[in-house]
């Protein structure tokens, strides 16, 4: 059977994580010098908070090596971050080629970061776990990634910029008025998905792309991820609002992890959605 | 010598000739510029030949069903004449074949409504030309497609010289393109051939780029190959699809000498956009089918002509397929569903296809630049602008003269006059600068604002001029100002050195600014309220102000800013 293998920047929620059995590895995450990998949301944004700058560092590939190893099939997906965000998905390529005696791994870019790497895992988790094998995964998981979109509002944009992955995102910078800049991804990379004065109006926004997106793939419904990093109020109004419009397929909202909350900061929330039928 | 095929033979013949193609589609679909730029005459010609083989083994009416876009129409057609024509035979000769080549190129060209030369219709024309003049000797039919085949790919290169539009693209004919692959299939498989063979083999794109850059290079000495050679990898790697047609141009071009710099390279990039980037007319592409016996095509090509282009009305005894670009498809739709039952209605928005594919095609570079220039009437309210990407006019009412001055790049202008007295001249402005753009009509400064807000660089110019009109919708404006006179509006009677609060062209007066700010804030509905306070209020009193507001409006938010405006205590923008 295939399984799947990822960083914890792809956020799932937990229960589905087991009952998937998907592997998630740890990205190593500091505060200065002091490694906390693992640290709960909480006392992490409590620290951020408080002013302390959070770092991360890509999967070693020492321990993609191990994962690979141990895992107890014969093919493995690896599914991760966008390559034009971190060095993991080639630290990936690099684990694969040396075990490639022993298991068969195919690495996988998702081209996106969190909530949408999250939808991408879990589909192909899914997809997995019916025993399909890995040419029907990989087909799966591009079908997902073609059709996936993220959108987060952030309204702190300074953690990204600080890391130097804002990219066109940059264009969100800056305003002297109060904004809840919004982004999403294309290519593998940042670009701005629009500003907005209130929450509603970063609702309504999303609401559209969801209509666009409906549209173009003939869609029939909706499977969706919510996240936050610290204020989950949001996301349950977000749900409400897209209940009553769209058909869902599955839902669920999650608090994001520490090691992708080092760059969205506190205040910030968003969607991942996958429309499906036809 | 092959001098007889029969039915099962000729079907493989189709059979080879669909290989051929689908392995080429994306190809086929990267030349497709013509009716309309929107990149799938290789997968509508393919998925018609599909069609046509699979079931049960009636190709006319098979291939007709599943028939898709102009050339997949046309091309059904061509089946249709030709079959119809053997049809009587259990064997034909190079004799009936030609003949049978010759109904089809009549049927397919039948069935347009304005036959246009320099696509696959003229290079039908020739091969059919051809087929008739060889087969008056040639018994033998791989000859015969031989011959056929090179006339076919003489025309087809000739395309470009009859079709304008394929020449500024340096481009053949797709659909032309797309019948050459089924003629060579077809001789392919006359000869046997394993087609396996022939179609190139899937090494690394990436490799075969480097290996042919390395021997241009070495023939010609030429430098900056190797970074024409990035820049194309760039692009492939970002998978981008479809950079085959522009890779394999741009590899000719190098050889004949013609581009040695990247300049050269970038300014060809765009010309192929600027034809892929053609205004379409019609928006939908619009196909059903007609069931019923008798019905009059002609009546009703008549009836939908008015409506559209790319008509195509094809028939077979029991059914019609309806082909059309239109703006109306329910109307379509309404005329047919007189002639007979209406089945498999499709409709597919071109605009959109067109867009996706252009954007899968542009790299960064190539992007159309645009430029939001807002004129608003005091120095704060331009800073606030210009944090937020604009360029901004400082004045309250501008000559045309001096908006004139802002519009002068090749970007695409979105003028936002922010005042409903600005308008005419920014309008004016934009037509006598002959520069591309557009204004959008906000008459207040939160709607100048609002509209900058939904500016998004990543989007194209229809979708943000789309964006930044609904955004005007969103908000209302309120103004206080003082009377600079004694003045009679209906009803309300006002003194000059009044202090007055304006919405919706309501009028009223008030005791004091701070009781106008508050009627204003009860009047105008919104979660959330911009001030932005003129050069004649104090900041402590503004400030003094937003803390009253914040404390006795809990529910809503506040917002102050420094907007420098002339004449206006306050200008509060509610959405």
């Amino acid at each position: 059977m295939v399984k799947i293998v990822t960083g914890d920047g792809s956020d799932i929620p937990k229960s589905l994580v087991k009952k998937y059995d998907i592997t998630i590895l740890k990205h190593p995450l500091y505060f200065g010098d002091e490694e906390v990998t693992g640290i709960s949301p909480e006392e992490f944004y409590r620290r951020v908070k408080e002013g302390e700058m959070p770092r991360t560092a890509l999967l070693p590939t020492g321990l993609l090596v191990d994962t690979y190893e141990k895992l107890d099939t014969d093919t493995i997906l690896s599914i991760h971050l966008s390559s034009k965000m971190s060095g993991t998905y080639n630290s990936a390529l690099t684990a694969a080629e040396m075990v490639k005696d022993k298991v068969k791994v195919e690495v996988f870019d998702t081209g996106l970061t969190t909530l949408g790497q999250g939808t991408i895992v879990l589909e192909s988790a899914i997809c997995a776990s019916l025993d399909k094998d890995i040419k029907s995964v990989k087909s799966k998981t591009e079908e997902v990634k073609s059709r996936v979109k993220m959108v987060l509002a952030i309204p702190d944009l300074n953690f990204l910029h600080k890391s130097g992955r804002l990219g066109k995102g940059k264009a969100l910078l800056g305003a002297m008025m109060r904004i809840i800049p919004m982004i999403t991804y294309s290519g593998g990379e940042i670009v701005p998905f629009g500003r907005v004065r209130t929450e509603s109006q970063a609702m309504e926004k999303i609401k559209d792309e969801i209509r666009k997106d409906f549209a173009k793939f003939k869609a029939e419904k909706l499977k969706v991820l919510l996240g936050y990093t610290t204020d989950e109020k949001i996301c349950h109004k977000l749900e409400e609002s897209i209940r009553e419009e769209f058909s869902i397929e599955e839902l669920h909202i999650l608090q994001l992890n520490p090691v992708v909350g080092v760059y969205l900061g506190p205040g910030a929330w968003g969607i991942s959605y996958y429309p499906m039928g036809s | 010598m092959i001098d007889k095929i029969d039915f099962k033979m000729f079907r493989n013949l189709l059979i080879g000739g669909y290989e051929r193609l689908s392995s080429q589609k994306e190809w086929v679909n990267n030349l497709n510029v013509f009716p309309v730029p929107d990149g799938d005459t290789g997968s509508n010609m393919t998925l018609t030949l599909k069609g046509g083989l699979s079931g049960d083994g009636n190709i006319v009416e098979n291939s007709l069903l599943a028939a898709r876009g102009n050339s997949g129409i046309i091309l059904s057609q061509f089946l249709k004449g030709f079959v119809d024509a053997v049809n009587h035979k259990d064997q034909i000769d190079t004799r009936d074949f030609a003949i049978a080549i010759k109904e089809g190129e009549k049927a397919a060209r039948n069935a347009i409504r304005n036959p246009v030369e320099g696509t696959i219709i003229t290079v039908m024309k020739e091969a059919s030309r051809c087929a008739i003049q060889s087969s008056r000797r040639e018994r033998d039919f791989i000859r015969l497609l031989e011959n056929i085949e090179k006339a076919a790919k003489l025309t087809l290169k000739k395309t470009p010289e009859m079709l304008p539009v394929l020449k500024d693209a340096g481009v053949v004919d797709a659909g032309g393109q797309g019948f050459v692959y089924i003629l060579e299939g077809a001789l392919y498989s006359l000869r046997e051939y394993n087609l396996e063979n022939d179609i190139v083999p899937h090494i690394s794109k990436r490799l075969h780029i480097w290996k042919t850059l390395a021997s241009i290079e070495n023939i010609y000495r030429i430098r900056n190959l190797l970074d024409i050679g990035n820049h194309m990898v760039k692009i492939w790697q970002s998978r981008t699809i479809g950079m085959d047609l522009a890779w394999e141009r741009v590899l000719s071009l190098i050889k004949n000498r013609k581009i040695k710099t990247i300049p050269t390279l970038k300014q060809f990039a765009r010309r192929l956009i600027s034809v892929w980037e053609r205004k379409i007319e019609y928006k939908y592409d619009v196909e059903c089918l007609v069931r019923g016996e008798n019905i009059e095509k002609q009546s009703l090509e008549e009836e939908i002509a008015p409506l559209g282009d790319s008509i195509l009305v094809v028939e077979t005894p029991s059914l019609t397929k309806v082909h059309i670009h239109t703006n109306e498809p329910d109307k379509i739709f309404e005329i047919c569903s007189r002639y007979g039952e209406l089945d498999d209605r499709f409709i597919e928005d071109m605009e959109e296809q067109q867009h996706e594919f252009i954007t899968a095609k542009q790299d960064t570079e190539t992007e159309i630049h645009q430029k939001v220039i807002i004129i608003l009437p005091g120095d704060g309210l331009c800073e606030i602008a210009k944090s937020m990407g604009a360029e901004a006019i400082k004045s309250s009412n501008p000559s045309t003269k001096e908006v004139l001055e802002y519009l002068n790049s090749e970007d695409f202008h979105f003028v936002l006059p922010a005042n409903g007295d600005a308008i005419p001249a920014s309008l004016q402005a934009l037509k006598c600068s002959k520069k591309s753009g557009v204004v959008i009509p906000a008459k207040t400064i939160p709607e100048g604002i609002a509209a900058l807000l939904a500016y998004n660089p990543e989007l194209e110019p229809n979708e943000n001029e789309e964006n930044m009109k609904e955004a005007i919708k969103r908000v209302k404006t309120g103004k206080v100002t003082i009377s600079a006179r004694d003045a009679q509006f209906g009803e309300v009677k006002v003194n000059k050195e009044d202090i007055i609060s304006i919405f919706c062209s309501e009028i009223k007066v008030h005791k004091s600014i701070k009781e106008a700010v508050f009627e204003l804030v009860r009047k105008m509905e919104g979660e959330i309220f911009t001030l932005f306070f003129g050069m004649d209020t104090k900041k402590e009193d503004a400030e003094t102000l937003l803390v009253q507001l914040k404390k006795e409006v809990s529910e809503k938010d506040f917002e102050l800013y420094y907007g420098g405006q002339p004449f206006y205590q306050y200008i509060i923008g509610a959405e």
